[in-house]
């Protein structure tokens, strides 16, 4: 195959280019449908209260309304990925600010939203769980008194407010601390962020004459967005189809996208019905990260060895599932960092509380820990005297080494990403750069993070056409990060053929595979192998016709590049994939066609080495992926302000699939950790979001950031992916957030312990100091 | 409902006569009236610059600006920039260099890239982030925009 798989690792630009630099793209606000209405919802004043009446008589007299909904028209059923525990439409409470209590169709949005201001709702006001620490409390008011009659689809154990507890404990922390020599303990806070995709999130409905629902949304998984509107709608799946327009950025914040409300509209009116949020609407009542409190205790030998790590983790779930609980499973897993700790006890909690939904986003649970951990090891750096680099080093894990629970780590490269850095010419010269202005001090920090993807299930459909192109169906939704264009390149190479031949099929319900979405970097490595797999599948149906055809048997055949098969060791005669294809159809053995699927492998946690609480019956990951960061900043003296000057990122991403799309991962991630580190907060007025706009909350621009971003990727391949393949989408944002928070100490000897690090909070320290 | 005036104006090239609200804004002519919907909403508040259109050359923000203000002027959106399916230069630049990721910002960067270069065909790399930095994005990281801008400053494309 050599010569057939140069496609892999090429810098192809992304098959959806063209469309993006001209407009063409096709995002679901830019879908109109014959007839179409237009509408909006009306969201709660109070972050808990009990919805006495509801009057919407008048809102549906107002001349051009078409339809408007509450609870009371809807089937009383919830959605919810893992406990089905939120109502569409607020069902008799509302839990947080914004939460949707009635939508409105109508013939323009301006109609809708006028007829919104003449429902009349009267709450009684209950008393709003804001804090997860008092959440926690027995005495607490619960935000969901009626928890046990959910469907609930994991095992961690659920109690009064807490929706999921997950523990693992290696090792003896007793022994552990006895054996430290140095002990350094903190409480670290991160704040809920927004994804802030530049793309609101929408959804587009229809109906047809058979009843059946479609919908087109800017969802990362039609199969979620589906069991949504098919549950809380109560019709049958099969009567509900969900396809995926052009995502503008998703970055784990849409995993549905109102689908079921737009769906509910259209089968009320009986015509197409399109609902986009706003900026502000999408940041009130969409999805944040976990705000997360973080207290961690880690203990050390004089020489600088890891030896015991003690983590709990409050994450705030908000006032409804979503993803919430694989959130700490990734927490819990990756706690330690990349380094051997033999002794360990991690514990996360997710908590309701009367606020925005949390969920999966971009980090998936692991920045938050990272932050605190990757604090903690410079601190004890620091305190021994010990090189940042030095430490990192020598704790690492190993290729080969066991994690916790005896999962094997094939591939582990932190060392190899850390190297790159320490060799990097502008590190190695970087105490010989610009001097330094009067009134600013420099600093450098460094880190190194682990995560983990692939999670659920995936599947691939390859088609051969009578032409020798073929047609590859994943339901993989690409977001942003290049996975169309990987997933085709995987599926070319394997089959010899240029990426002209290969054409994607829009991520659709109706396609006849099934995805869990995109989430946990399982584009590449794990929808990546079903084509691989699907691909071969196609390969041995051409050799096997292609055998008839030419009266040999197939492993004496050979595929050879530009789409041709021939017999080994023999020029002449050679077969089109087109003719091969075409006498299939109609003189041989039928279509060629390739499927696969499979779910990801567990890997359970050895009983006998780890004991764990609420970790079986979750996905935990397949691959580890590994990365270092490294970051020079700049702080104003007078008014704290952090300017990241230089950055340098190394990846190990197993086998680069698509040069151009690997680089925009690193160099995208790299900037959004910078936002994450220095800038993002959802603000909140007691319940009330105090922020929603991007004027109040601020994403890093063009000059927030620097030009100079090395980027190093490192390609140590893993076993059992296309090529060797890793994900690299959620590892790529960890590293910035505490490689800054130690460049910050570097430069003026505080320690920050709190996100964002704005200027307020670093000019404190220093005026403390 | 508000009242409605006449204007006229060229939109990528083609003369067009028609009625808007006092109250419309660009954006929703554009999206709305001549369904030229690479014009994107982002922010609906002149922050995020996915709404930036070129008129009588300058970037200006679509959401922002008030149809009835676009009379007797030219406009230029995204879908004006090829013609006859030839990209220009700077969309050259933009696909070779991998520059659009999601693509929702896109229509705005490059616009605004090409109202950089109109006016300063050779500039440094502070100038191009000085000159994009009214233009979101979320998912690149800037690097390779600035990339194609220089690239195409450089004269590699077209």
């Amino acid at each position: 195959m050599n010569a057939m798989d140069d496609i892999i690792g090429s810098a192809l630009p992304r098959i959806d280019s063209n469309e993006k630099v001209t407009g063409s793209a096709v995002y679901v606000d830019d879908l109109y449908r014959p007839h179409m209405l237009h509408a909006a919802r009306l969201g709660s004043p109070y972050a808990h209260a009990r919805i006495l009446s509801c009057d919407v008589t008048t809102a549906r007299a107002l001349p051009g309304v078409k339809s408007v909904i509450t609870a009371a028209d809807l089937p009383d059923r919830n959605i919810g990925v893992a406990v089905d525990d939120e109502p569409i439409l607020a069902r008799g409470i509302v839990r947080y600010v914004g939460e949707p209590v009635a939508a409105v169709a109508a013939d323009t949005l301006a109609i809708a939203q006028a007829a919104l201001r003449l429902i009349e709702i009267e709450y009684q006001e209950l008393p709003a769980v804001l804090d997860p620490v008092a959440a926690l409390a027995s005495d607490s008011p619960l935000v969901h008194e009626n928890f046990a009659d959910y469907d609930k689809r994991f095992s961690a154990p659920s109690d009064g407010n807490m929706l999921s507890l997950m523990e693992v404990a290696t090792g003896d922390l007793e022994t552990g601390w006895r054996e430290s020599d140095i002990i350094i303990e903190g409480e670290f806070t991160t704040p809920a962020i927004h994804p802030q995709y530049i793309e609101p999130c929408g959804a587009l409905a229809e109906v047809d004459g058979n009843g059946k629902v479609t919908v087109w949304s800017s969802t990362q998984s039609v199969f979620i967005s589906q069991a949504d509107v098919s549950r809380s709608l109560d019709l049958p799946l099969s009567k509900v189809r969900c396809i995926a327009t052009r995502i503008g950025g998703g970055f784990g914040g849409k995993q549905g996208a109102n689908e079921a409300v737009a769906a509910a509209l259209a089968i009320a009116t009986n015509r197409p019905v399109k609902l986009i949020m706003s900026r502000e609407e999408d940041m009130i009542s969409m999805r944040s990260r976990h705000a997360a409190i973080i207290r961690m205790k880690t203990g050390a030998k004089r020489d600088g060895t890891l030896v015991c790590r003690e983590t709990e983790v409050i994450f705030d779930a908000g006032a409804y599932c979503d993803l919430s609980p694989f959130v700490p499973m990734y927490t819990v897993m990756m706690a330690q960092g990349p380094y051997r700790i033999p002794h360990l006890s991690n514990t996360a909690r997710t908590v309701y509380t009367n606020r925005l939904r949390a969920t999966s986003i971009r980090g998936f649970g692991t920045i938050q820990a990272t932050f605190a951990g990757e604090s903690q090891l410079d601190e004890i750096a620091h305190k021994l005297g010990i090189d940042p680099i030095d430490i990192r080093i020598k704790n690492a894990i190993r290729d080969g080494d066991k994690w916790f629970g005896s999962i094997p780590v094939p591939v582990a490269s932190t060392v190899p990403c850390l190297e790159a850095i320490r060799n990097h010419p502008r590190w190695q010269s970087r105490h010989q750069q610009d001097a330094v202005k009067p009134g600013k001090r420099r600093g450098f920090g460094v880190c190194a993070t682990v995560q983990r993807g692939s999670v659920f299930s995936a599947s691939a459909q390859v088609r051969m056409s009578e032409d020798g192109s073929v047609t590859l169906t994943t339901a993989y939704v690409d977001i942003g990060s290049g996975s169309d264009t990987a997933l085709a390149q995987i599926c070319a190479a394997e089959l010899g053929i240029s990426i002209d031949q290969v054409n994607l099929v829009t991520p659709d319900s109706d396609g006849g595979v099934y995805d869990f979405g995109t989430a946990a970097d399982r584009g590449t490595s794990q929808v990546g192998h079903e084509v691989q797999k699907a691909a071969l599948k196609v390969r041995e149906q051409l050799l096997e016709y292609a055998g008839e055809m030419l009266e040999c048997a197939p492993q004496d055949l050979e595929l050879r590049p530009r789409g041709k098969v021939g017999i080994k060791g023999v020029p002449q005669p050679e077969l089109g994939f087109g003719d091969i294809a075409a006498r299939g159809l109609y003189a041989g053995g039928g279509p060629i066609i390739g499927t696969h699927s499979s779910r990801v492998k567990d890997s359970p946690l050895d009983p006998e080495v780890t004991r764990s609480v609420g970790m079986d019956n979750v996905a935990m990951g397949a691959h580890f992926e590994f990365a270092a960061h490294a970051i020079e900043i700049e702080i104003d003296e007078a008014t704290g302000q952090v300017t990241p000057v230089e950055g340098w990122c190394a990846i190990d991403v197993g086998r680069v699939i698509n040069a151009l799309g690997a680089d925009g991962q690193i160099v995208g991630g790299f900037v959004q950790g910078v936002g994450t580190a220095l800038l993002e907060e959802l603000v909140w007025d007691d319940g009330r979001l105090a922020n929603p706009s991007l004027m109040d909350y601020k994403i890093p621009g063009i000059l927030d950031v620097p030009y100079d971003i090395h980027r190093m990727v490192l390609e140590n391949p893993e076993p059992d992916t296309p090529w060797g393949a890793r994900g690299m989408g959620d590892l790529c944002i960890n590293g910035p957030v505490p490689a800054i928070a130690n460049a910050i100490t570097d430069a003026a000897n505080v320690r920050l312990h709190d996100l964002p690090m704005t200027a307020e909070r670093v000019l404190r320290l220093l005026i403390e100091k | 409902m508000s009242t409605k005036i006449q204007i006229q104006l060229q939109v990528n090239g083609e003369a067009r006569e028609l009625l808007v609200r006092t109250d419309e804004t660009l954006l929703e002519t554009l999206r709305d009236q001549f369904q030229l919907t690479g014009t994107k909403r982002g922010c609906n508040q002149g922050v995020c610059g996915a709404c930036t259109v070129l008129r009588d050359g300058e970037p200006v923000r679509a959401c922002l600006s008030l149809a009835v203000n676009s009379t007797d002027t030219e406009l230029t959106t995204i879908e004006g920039l090829a013609t006859n399916g030839e990209l220009q230069p700077i969309q050259q630049a933009f696909v070779a260099e991998g520059a659009p990721q999601c693509g929702f910002c896109m229509s705005g960067m490059v616009l605004a890239a090409k109202a950089l270069l109109d006016t300063n065909p050779n500039p440094t790399i502070d100038e191009v982030r000085e000159g994009l930095s009214g233009n979101l994005c979320r998912c690149t990281g800037y690097v390779k925009v600035v990339d194609a801008v220089m690239a195409t400053a450089a004269g590699k494309y077209g």
